[in-house]
């Protein structure tokens, strides 16, 4: 079945950054439609509803969608790579399964290259991105506590998540080292914001908040965007975009929830499908005038992915510290070693965020993993010196992009609909192997000073691929980038690109705020453009 | 188990097979009072209740294995061995096969903390997370003294210095 919609603005994927920008679009006018591979999540089904919802994690609800294995989810070969992808496909993307860290990029993140002569400068930089950061603040409804001399003056909507018991061995310990540290900007209602309800510390938040208080998109932007009148279909896999002779993108085939192929045509298509779906998308898009992907002619559609990588680093008390209450990932960060010091053997650096305990199930499994819990005779001492015991420090590491790190197509592996899937390529880099081993040493000085009696490290965390950033970079420059300065492919004038394949670097944070700043910035570049916008 | 892979047990095997089953859980979590009121694994519905399918799904490999490798006498009795001995004969297993050894408590270790009653012998609720919740007490953020008195330690923008 083909259908003839007259949409002005398509747009392929509803989680972070499709949900901004259909949400800035809509004041426009235009005929906007969003197509999304997934359904949307209902928050009753979460494993926090659930009293087996630890067990519930380690299958059907694993952030990790070769486990998860749902219709919707397309697999990933990730045998060629430390670290294994993490994500969400439905409405509202990552950010359904998201800690709801809520860091914005530094100034000297956009001018790496610059200041320490690594990565590359961004063609934008923070100050023109400000104004987009407080915007998706506000409907967001950020956490936090203003202040922090790791930041320019920012303003927070809402006050910060309490630090609980592990929150303040941690700050203990930084106090101690004279380090910094400061309440987590957190994506996270700690009082009613915007129709949502406040959090009451279910903990598992990276399965869901079933709470409604974590502000993932398909209770923030969605309902503001659908009452605007963009539309959104569900369970839409797009297989591939369509072009003219004349390098204009002309619409997209994509599977409905029946199977059936459909044609959407679109003056506009924007990609949002996240820097793995993305590319994949490019490259699954060959034609005659495109063979090598759409928007491909430069070579660095899928080259240049950055993760993350993470050091993570426990410290085991004598003391309980009810660590498996509150927000897992979100209590306090530490950036004294964010910015570039030459002598500590790497460029750029990395932000220690607190990680709080977990329930009984992943206890045991983790000190089965890691030798903390043994079985037999020895089985309930060890893991009652283990359980409740538990605070933690993650260095998550500035990432450079390296053009051998990709996201290519499989040769085999398909999804449920038969499209092609990606194949991940990718080595640390020595400059990440040493910034690793430097955060694992600095978190293992503060938990040592706070108190802790065993230490435990792992790194990099294998199954830590939450943010996959850089694999369609934007810059001025067609020959070395994707898209221009505003989100447009250099190769076709209607197609832009809004999620983290755009980053030029990763920085040593969380990207979602950055990830949606950009894409209101582009969202209001197009407003302001649309007299000229395929010129 | 690994004689009745191909056929239907008879009521006599299968409680024979329950039997070593539950004599191989109690081996891999007894019961302690060390943190409190522990019960052993075989002591939970989960295990003395667990579908034969499942059980030789999770536990045929390791099972295998003891009526296989282990002398004869052991093999025998295996389930009236003390606990002492049963562990040595496992970890006597483990050595060659790791794998079969660590997937066997994995599941072990998930059915057990899963359970309800052992959740509350830790002294936690039985019960989901939501809607309840979890109270965390009020910060004292006096604790940001030291840090508040920092001068800014990010870099800003070159060229935008003075806009900072």
């Amino acid at each position: 079945m083909t259908r003839a919609d007259p949409i002005d603005v398509l747009i392929v994927g509803a989680g972070a950054s499709g949900a901004a920008i259909a949400w800035s679009l809509a004041e426009t006018g235009m005929r906007i439609v969003c197509l999304e591979q997934g359904d949307w999540p209902n928050p009753s089904e979460y494993p926090s509803t659930q009293r087996e919802s630890e067990i519930l994690q380690l299958g059907p609800h694993s952030y990790n969608p070769n486990t998860r294995r749902r219709r919707e989810d397309y697999p990933i070969n990730v045998s060629d790579s430390p670290i294994s992808i993490a994500n969400y496909n439905g409405v509202g993307g990552g950010t359904v399964l998201y800690a709801g860290h809520f860091p914005r990029f530094h100034p000297s993140d956009f001018r790496t290259k610059t200041l320490d002569g690594v990565g590359d400068d961004w063609p934008l930089d923070y100050e023109k991105l400000e104004p987009f950061y407080a915007e998706n603040d506000r409907m967001v409804g950020v956490a936090g506590l203003a202040g922090d001399p790791a930041y320019p003056p920012k303003e927070v909507q809402l006050p910060p998540v309490p630090l609980g018991r592990v929150g303040e061995k941690l700050a203990n310990g930084f106090n101690q080292l004279g380090w910094h540290w400061w309440p987590s900007d957190s994506a996270i209602a700690t009082r009613p914001y915007q129709g949502r309800d406040q959090c009451v510390n279910l903990g598992p938040c990276m399965s869901g908040c079933s709470q409604g208080a974590k502000s993932s998109t398909d209770l923030t932007y969605w309902p503001a965007a659908e009452r605007a009148g963009v539309e959104l279909r569900t369970r839409s896999r797009v297989r591939e975009i369509l072009v003219d002779d004349q390098d204009r993108a002309t619409g997209v085939i994509y599977y409905d929830a029946e199977g059936n192929e459909n044609r959407a045509s679109a003056e506009i298509v924007i990609l949002a499908c996240n820097g793995i779906g993305t590319p994949r998308l490019l490259l699954n898009s060959k034609s005659a005038h495109f063979p090598s992907g759409l928007a491909n002619r430069s070579g660095l559609v899928g080259k240049n992915l950055m993760h993350h990588p993470y050091a993570y680093v426990q410290g085991v008390f004598d003391d309980p510290l009810d660590s498996y209450k509150g927000p897992i990932g979100c209590a306090l960060w530490s950036q004294e070693f964010y910015e570039t010091d030459s002598s500590r053997g790497f460029h750029r650096g990395y932000t220690l965020q607190s990680s709080r305990g977990f329930g009984p199930v992943t206890t045991a499994l983790m000190g089965l993993g890691n030798g903390r819990v043994g079985w037999g005779a020895k089985h309930h001492d060890t893991f009652g010196a283990y359980f409740n015991r538990v605070a933690a420090l993650s260095a998550i590491c500035e990432d450079l992009p390296e053009l051998h790190n990709t996201v290519t197509l499989d040769p085999e592996l398909v999804d449920s609909d038969g499209i092609p899937a990606p194949k991940i390529n990718y080595t640390l880099g020595e400059n990440s192997r040493r910034m690793l081993g430097h955060g694992a040493e600095r978190a293992s000085d503060v938990l040592r000073e706070a108190g802790a009696r065993d230490i435990i490290v792992q790194s990099p965390l294998p199954n830590a691929g939450w943010h996959q950033l850089g694999t369609a970079r934007m810059g001025v420059d067609p020959e070395d980038s994707v898209v221009n300065e505003w989100g447009r492919s250099h190769d076709v004038k209607n197609l832009f690109v809004v999620d983290g394949s755009i980053f030029v670097t990763a920085a040593g944070v969380n990207p979602t705020p950055t990830i949606q700043a950009l894409a209101l910035y582009i969202a209001d570049q197009i407003k302001t453009r649309l007299a000229n916008l395929f010129d | 188990m690994a004689k009745g892979h191909d056929k239907r047990p008879s009521k006599r095997e299968a409680d024979t097979e329950r039997g070593l089953l539950l004599s191989l859980v109690e081996t891999l979590i007894p019961s302690s009072n060390a943190n409190g009121a522990m019960p052993a694994a075989s002591q939970l519905t989960e295990f003395r209740e667990i579908p034969s399918e499942e059980a030789r799904l999770v536990y045929g490999p390791l099972l295998d294995l003891i009526l296989t490798r282990t002398p004869q006498e052991a093999r025998q009795s295996f389930a009236s061995l003390d606990l002492d001995a049963r562990e040595e004969i496992i970890r006597g297993l483990g050595a060659d096969h790791p794998e079969v050894i660590g997937g066997a408590v994995s599941q072990t270790l998930i059915r057990y903390y899963g359970a309800e009653a052992v959740v509350e012998a830790l002294g936690l609720e039985a019960r989901p997370a939501h809607p309840g919740g979890y109270a965390l007490a009020e910060t004292n953020w006096a604790m940001l003294g030291p840090v508040k008195a920092m001068e800014p330690i990010y870099k800003p923008t070159p060229g935008r210095e003075e806009e900072g």
